[in-house]
């Protein structure tokens, strides 16, 4: 075991890059082989988009102690923003009014369309806002949630009384976000060469999504491993005792709140091209507790082991709900329950712990302090 | 002579409502003054007929003859023969039978009821029970036309002018304006010169001024038409109203302004009348905001002190009241089952939920203590750990319950929760709801007395208080966390017991209040009985009020949204803690 710790922690970075080429190279490999099919990627296409927002999750929870049970609905004011984008490519109405808005709009004489969606029309304004929108929410909450230290399980509370007036918001029909159903998109015309419909466009968001990932997920180490990193992790330790240090934590909280989100954005601007639709259900109060759950089980304050939970979570799932669909909310119960009461260190932290590595964040000794 | 139900409504008329329901159908057998009064005063409208003409009609009735069944009809309209009316129900509803030259009712003949006589309800020679023989020697009654059950109708209406009962008389006076029967008019008319009872006297001038606006269609104005739309006005009538408003549609239609006057009576009666609709809503609202508040309240109570004892957010409390819930299902089921075995009495069917309370309570509070036993207990000091557990364990039991028991149950209510008490005109408050208010209050006074005067109550405190000193003066913290948890439960799930009375029973139906009783947490406080208490009935009000100026939708997001903003102004809720920790 010895020489396989020294083995990973001298190779890490090479390792790292191993993982996301095979990532980025085997399935298109195996697809061309035919040994999958194109369902498949675009599955796995849409989990590494849930990946890049449990990377978001664990830099909150895992290292800065806040459990948001709201990054759902950041992960869809993303999906939303690039879903409008795409929307525009798609059908439209005599209007030129996108076929989702039109067909819930109540208005006889055809849909117009609002406002708001006009910025959408263009690509950059699109990456922007659906960057920007989720971290000025969250900026927004977090500077009247945290500067009246609203913390612990009260903060969860509310975030998730925020996601569930979200929910209630883009429901409306008169919102004209496309009520109940949401974005969905059709006939989406190419886009820089990638047809979502066809093998290219598929392949290519799969490739996208994985670069991405990686992007994200070097960022993310990069700040954990700085000296706002260091901060963030003392916040999760003894806010307390940070605060009486002369350290103001409201704004490292803030800072990292408004980050996390954008990086939920992000997820759900990969989402929709792979998925295709985004409803107000997919920000739920039970999805943001799933991605919870992820990276508990992948380990939380590891960014790996966001990943690996996200990663394994999901693949279980889709194989679970094709042979017996009745045993996933036991499954899924059951895994939170094992998580907490068990393993609390995740699947990363049981494999450092096999190959005997020495964690520096021990994030169990830290929560319970 | 007078029937006590008479006496009663008599006495307690200002306030109707609160005469006993109980005792609402229990006569109109005997021939009493106030039938003799309306009879004379009625003229030749109605005679009272003797019980073997009644008899001979009814079976003419249930003849194969088209005319002679249009005969019968007429007379027993007017024959004046109050068990009538039970039996007009009954014989539109298809429960009576033709079965060896007498009609007799059986209320359910596929499960064997016993035969009872047609008209006096009463067991007939042998009292034999519907089986298969019986059934045979049913002759079937030919099929009734529409127009046939409008007759019968109409005639169960005016027959019930002449009923002792003043329910009975106002349900029938009512009626006789609902179904347009015009030919009611002069009895109307004539009963009004001598009713004494407020409530009545209310339907009966609403019912002659609905019949007298029957012809008008807004084109032309008779005085008598303007008389009839004043009086409406005058009288608030939400019966009246969608009449009124077909006028002031069709009159616009028309161009309007041809009888400025008119205009101007019509509109004028509208507006009132819908200001006192609008006020009548908004009193159902505040009551019904009162119910859901309180259930919220029973809530937030276990909740807020789980909370406030061991700082932890129980996700599952929402699935405690859901097995509440389902514990009062089982009880109404096996209830069913031992009436159908015999054990019980069929009358002690309407006392299941009574049993059920208790039940509910234990059911509840034994899931909540196993819970803390096998799982809370391990995750003292990581609170937003216990909550991904909590969240588990509702998954768990939200499958379970699923798989058990598939995904809607219905409780019935037993009789004496159903139905309302009009308090003030259109404003019905259902007894249901009165009943779960006043269950929820005696609870909270329970909880009051338990925190408050009792041994465990004490030791709760102190150790909410400060947990490591309780500990040190020995007290069994760990004991109490068990216990004050049990007790959570058992509060939910008491909640549950009452809320099937206003809803179904879901696995999942503990999501729709969680969320709610959590922002009464935060509002209230952490672990203060006086803050779940406001801060419940406050947003349940609120909540209902708000759905009924805005939409619902928007009525939760504004509530949502003020919570967020009233934690801002008051981190810790309502009744703050009084403390010196950095963490307060």
């Amino acid at each position: 075991m010895r020489e396989v710790r020294s083995f990973i922690l001298k190779y890490q970075a090479w390792l790292g890059a191993g993982f996301a080429l095979l990532a980025l190279v085997l399935p298109p490999l195996l697809y061309s082989a035919n040994m999958i099919d194109l369902t498949r990627i675009s599955l796995w296409g849409k989990y590494l988009s849930f990946v890049v927002v449990a990377i978001g999750v664990d830099l909150i929870w895992g290292y800065t102690g806040i459990l948001s049970l709201c990054q759902a609905m950041f992960f869809c004011m993303g999906a939303y923003a690039m879903g409008m984008y795409l929307s525009f490519q798609g059908k439209l109405d005599a209007n030129g009014v996108p076929a989702c808005l039109s067909y819930v709009s109540s208005d006889v004489h055809g849909a117009t369309l609002p406002w708001f969606w006009e910025p959408f029309r263009s690509f950059p304004v699109t990456v922007i806002l659906g960057i920007a929108l989720p971290s000025l929410v969250a900026s927004v909450f977090g500077f009247f949630a945290f500067r009246s230290r609203v913390r612990g399980v009260y903060l969860s509370i509310i975030t998730q009384a925020i996601t569930l007036a979200a929910v209630q918001f883009f429901m409306l029909n008169n919102m004209r976000l496309g009520g109940t159903n949401g974005v969905r998109l059709i006939e989406v015309k190419p886009l820089a060469g990638l047809d979502f419909y066809k093998p290219s466009g598929i392949l290519g968001m799969y490739v996208i999504s994985v670069l991405v990932v990686v992007g994200v997920y070097l960022v993310s180490r990069h700040l954990v491993n700085s000296r706002l990193g260091r901060v963030l992790i003392a916040v999760r330790d003894n806010e307390n005792r940070l605060r009486f240090s002369g350290y103001q934590p409201a704004y490292y909280k803030m800072f990292i709140f408004a980050f996390a989100a954008a990086i939920g954005g992000i997820g759900g601007m990969l989402y929709i091209p792979q998925v295709q639709i985004v409803t107000p259900v997919d920000m739920d109060a039970m999805p943001s507790i799933l991605i919870v759950v992820w990276v508990a089980l992948g380990g939380r304050g590891t960014l790996t082991g966001a990943i690996v939970g996200a990663l394994a979570v999901n693949l279980f799932y889709s194989q679970l709900t094709s042979s017996a669909p009745k045993t996933w909310p036991f499954v899924l119960g059951g895994l939170a329950l094992a998580v907490v009461l068990y393993f609390p260190q995740g699947l990363v932290g049981i494999f450092r712990g096999l190959i005997g590595m020495k964690d520096d964040d021990d994030f169990v000794k830290g929560a319970k302090a | 002579m007078h029937s006590p139900t008479f006496i009663c409504d008599y006495l307690m008329d200002p306030y109707w409502g609160f005469s006993s329901r109980m005792l609402h159908f229990n006569k109109q057998s005997i021939a009493l003054p106030l039938v003799l009064l309306s009879v004379a005063l009625a003229g030749a409208v109605c005679v009272r007929a003797s019980e073997a003409d009644v008899r001979k009609q009814m079976l003419e009735l249930a003849g194969d003859e088209k005319d002679a069944r249009k005969a019968a009809i007429e007379a027993l309209t007017k024959s004046g023969e109050m068990r009538l009316i039970p039996f007009f129900k009954d014989f539109t509803d298809s429960k009576i039978y033709f079965w060896k030259g007498q009609l007799v009712y059986c209320a359910d003949p596929d499960n064997g009821t016993a035969l009872l006589d047609a008209l006096t309800r009463e067991p007939i020679s042998g009292n034999p029970k519907a089986d298969k023989t019986v059934k045979a020697e049913w002759k079937a009654l030919s099929p009734m036309g529409r127009g046939e059950a409008n007759r019968i109708e109409s005639a169960r209406s005016l027959l019930g002018l002449y009923a002792t009962d003043a329910y009975v008389r106002r349900d029938s006076v009512v009626s006789c304006a609902s179904n347009e029967i015009e030919s009611s008019l002069p009895a109307l008319a004539e009963m009004l010169t001598a009713e004494q009872n407020k409530r009545v006297r209310f339907a009966l001038e609403e019912s002659i001024a609905r019949l007298r606006l029957l012809h008008a269609d807004g084109k032309k104005w008779t005085p008598d038409f303007l008389a009839a739309v004043a009086k409406l006005g005058d009288l608030n009538s939400g019966r009246g109203l969608s009449k009124l408003q077909a006028l002031k549609e069709a009159n616009l239609k028309e161009g309007g302004a041809k009888d400025a006057a008119a205009d101007e009576t019509l509109a004028a009666a509208i507006q009132k009348t819908e200001s006192w609709q609008r006020i009548a809503h908004s009193c159902g609202h505040v009551f019904s905001g009162i119910s859901l508040g309180s259930v919220l309240v029973l809530m937030a109570l276990g909740l807020s002190i789980i909370f406030g004892l061991m700082g932890v957010i129980n996700m599952a409390h929402g699935e405690l009241m859901m097995i509440g819930a389902y514990a009062t299902f089982l009880t109404q089921k096996g209830f069913e089952a031992a009436i159908k075995a015999g054990w019980l009495a069929p009358g002690a069917f309407e006392w299941f939920f009574l049993a059920a309370i208790p039940l509910a309570f234990l059911a509840s509070a034994a899931v909540g203590y196993a819970m803390e036993r096998v799982v809370i207990r391990h995750l003292y000091g990581r609170p937003l750990d216990s909550l991904l557990a909590t969240w588990g364990i509702s998954l768990l039991l939200i499958q379970t319950i699923r798989l058990i028991f598939g995904d809607n149950n219905g409780v019935n209510s037993p009789s004496w929760l159903q139905g309302s008490v009009e308090v003030l005109q259109d404003v019905q408050l259902p007894y249901n709801r009165i009943f779960i208010i006043g269950f929820c209050l005696l609870c909270i006074l329970l909880m009051y007395l338990i925190i408050n005067k009792t041994k465990l109550g004490l030791l709760l405190r102190a150790t909410t208080q400060n947990r490591n000193m309780a500990a040190s003066l020995g007290v069994a913290t760990r004991r109490i966390d068990g216990y004050t948890f049990a007790l959570g439960a058992g509060l939910a799930g008491m909640a549950g017991c009452a809320l099937t009375q206003i809803g179904g029973v879901t696995p999942d139906m503990g999501q729709n209040y969680i969320v709610d009783s959590f922002m009464v947490v935060v509002t209230g406080g952490v672990g203060k009985l006086a803050g779940a208490i406001f801060a419940g009935f406050g947003l349940g009000m609120t909540n209902k009020f708000l759905e009924a100026i805005f939409a619902a939708v928007w009525g939760k997001i504004l509530i949502l949204m003020c919570v967020v903003l009233f934690i801002q102004w008051r981190p810790s809720g309502l009744f703050p803690a009084k403390g010196r920790t950095a963490d307060a």
